[in-house]
């Protein structure tokens, strides 16, 4: 068996009053592609979230490659929404791509190791041209591969994306995907998505959110079995029937 | 100008306008791109507190809004974390608290306070030697601590939850970065006073950004906006008998207004 990369047990979450995660559990193994569908506030963000130790569960436990996230969160590549940034930030898309390094030594420069991974990282997303160019002045798509080519400078164990896919042309996304195909490769992928035809065949497991966690299960999905597996959230979610379903599952 | 120049006073102010713009030039790059307007707002007004209790105390004001200044800083940047207050209600809070303060302190002080309005709007015209050290000193820290930590700042203004991720200390940088505006403030309560010091954090740099998408290429210019708001602003006061602060603050607006008319390929939005 695979060495589990990230480990959830019983975990839940509350803003307030408000549950947003009830009792989530969750393994994810090296070289899984766990894509993670649920409808706009079903707490796939706040998932991420926990994961990286940015939201303290009110219950459970998180162990991230078996330890404290806080300890290890450092190997995890995290890719935000890229459309809640300021477009207008005055950075470069190498410099943005740098400060996936920025943790690596503190109060020093970046050292020619640094520009080298940085270098790498985009090329690795096909962005290397455009190196010089100010985030803002590149599309949804092209801004998407910086922040994962920030992501992976940071030389990370296992990627996290959140809603990777929103607002890029379906042609793009092709590309994007083709792009995480060779990435889950070398590292373990999470990508939560509201938009259900984002899971492609790509993903090798598959998870629905909606406050709770349906989980179909850890045991390995080939690409063939995978449609059989999540035909009927598939099915329910494209035609309108939301989450209530999904719970029966 | 020359001729202005033969009077000691506006030598002292000459050198306290290129001063205060090394550190607003700096600051008001992370002020504005950080989005961190308001708080900064919350900063210079609450360390009119600081002034007041210089007066009751009878020690030399600017020195007493550091400490106020920084612990205002660190009030507003904790504040929100810790408890349920929303940010921008505490900044509210501290704002009116500190200008309160000051004005009861100076209340309560015997005798009366005859430059507490160059306080509130500036008086460069009566910037002291002693001041003068004190605003060389506060530059040389800025400088060093915006050195040693620009990779972290950047990492931090543009991204502070990926900053943590990977492994930066983000809340503490980013109340360092505060501590850094409270002495900027320090600087600027001489030329443009408590109320007005918003306007060189902000329009230096949002003039700037126009020339420019480069942060550190950003800060260079705004240091030189800065510092040429601040003369241009001093002699038309000196010629024209008007109070220096708040020419400052006029010559500064109408700059950047005819600026946001040029037409730029740098700016997308502010």
């Amino acid at each position: 068996m695979a060495e589990e990369v990230i480990g959830l047990r019983n975990v839940s979450v509350h803003y307030g009053d408000m549950p947003v995660l009830e009792d989530v559990s969750l393994s994810i193994y090296q070289h899984d592609f766990l894509g993670i569908i649920g409808p706009n506030g079903g707490g796939k963000t706040t998932l991420l979230k926990v994961i990286l130790g940015l939201v303290k569960p009110d219950s459970g436990e998180v162990r991230v490659f078996g330890g404290d996230p806080l300890q290890n969160r450092r190997y995890i590549g995290y890719v935000p929404q890229y459309s809640l940034f300021d477009h207008s930030f005055p950075i470069s898309v190498r410099d943005v791509v740098l400060t996936g390094r920025a943790g690596k030594a503190l109060f020093k420069r970046y050292t020619d190791h640094d520009k080298k991974m940085a270098r790498s990282a985009l090329e690795v997303v096909g962005m290397l041209s455009l190196k010089e160019r100010q985030i803002g002045r590149l599309s949804g798509g092209q801004q998407q591969r910086v922040f994962i080519a920030r992501a992976l400078a940071a030389e990370p164990k296992v990627l996290l994306l959140d809603e990777p896919a929103a607002g890029i042309d379906a042609r793009v996304q092709t590309e994007f995907y083709e792009l995480l195909g060779r990435l889950r490769q070398r590292m373990a992928i999470v990508m939560v998505s509201h938009d259900i035809t984002a899971v492609s065949v790509h993903v090798s497991k598959i998870a629905c959110l909606n406050r709770r966690l349906f989980y179909h299960d850890s045991k390995e999905l080939l690409a063939e079995d995978l449609e059989a597996a999540y035909q009927c959230p598939v099915e329910l979610i494209a035609h309108g029937i939301p989450h209530r379903v999904l719970r029966e599952h | 100008m020359i001729e202005a120049l033969e009077y000691g006073f506006m030598m002292d102010a000459l050198a306290a306008s290129l001063l205060a713009a090394i550190a607003c030039g700096i600051i008001g790059v992370y002020v504005v791109v950080k989005r961190i307007v308001f708080i900064s707002g919350g900063i210079s007004h609450a360390s009119f507190g600081g002034i007041g209790l210089g007066y009751f105390l009878g020690i030399e004001p600017v020195l007493c809004v550091i400490p106020f200044g920084i612990a205002s800083a660190l009030a507003i940047g904790e504040v929100s974390r810790r408890t349920r207050l929303s940010e921008d209600v505490a900044i509210g809070i501290l704002w009116a608290m500190g200008m309160a303060l000051g004005i009861m302190l100076i209340a309560l002080t015997p005798g009366y306070a005859p430059d507490l309005l160059s306080y509130l709007f500036g008086n460069i015209l009566m910037v002291s030697h002693s001041t003068l050290w004190v605003m060389l000193a506060l530059d040389v820290i800025i400088v060093t601590v915006v050195c040693l930590l620009y990779k972290e700042f950047l990492a931090i203004t543009f991204d502070e939850e990926f900053a943590t991720v990977i492994g930066i200390p983000a809340h503490k940088l980013y109340l360092v970065l505060l501590c850094l505006i409270a002495l900027t403030v320090v600087m600027l309560i001489r030329v443009v006073g408590v109320i007005l010091v918003i306007a060189l954090l902000t329009i230096p740099a949002s003039v700037s950004r126009r020339f420019t998408n480069d942060m550190k290429k950003m800060m260079g210019l705004s240091i030189i906006f800065a510092a040429l708001f601040a003369i241009t602003g001093l002699y038309l006061s000196y010629l024209l008998d008007l109070p220096s602060g708040s020419t400052i603050v006029l010559v500064s607006g109408v700059v950047f207004l005819l600026t946001s008319l040029i037409p730029s390929g740098h700016n997308f939005k502010y």
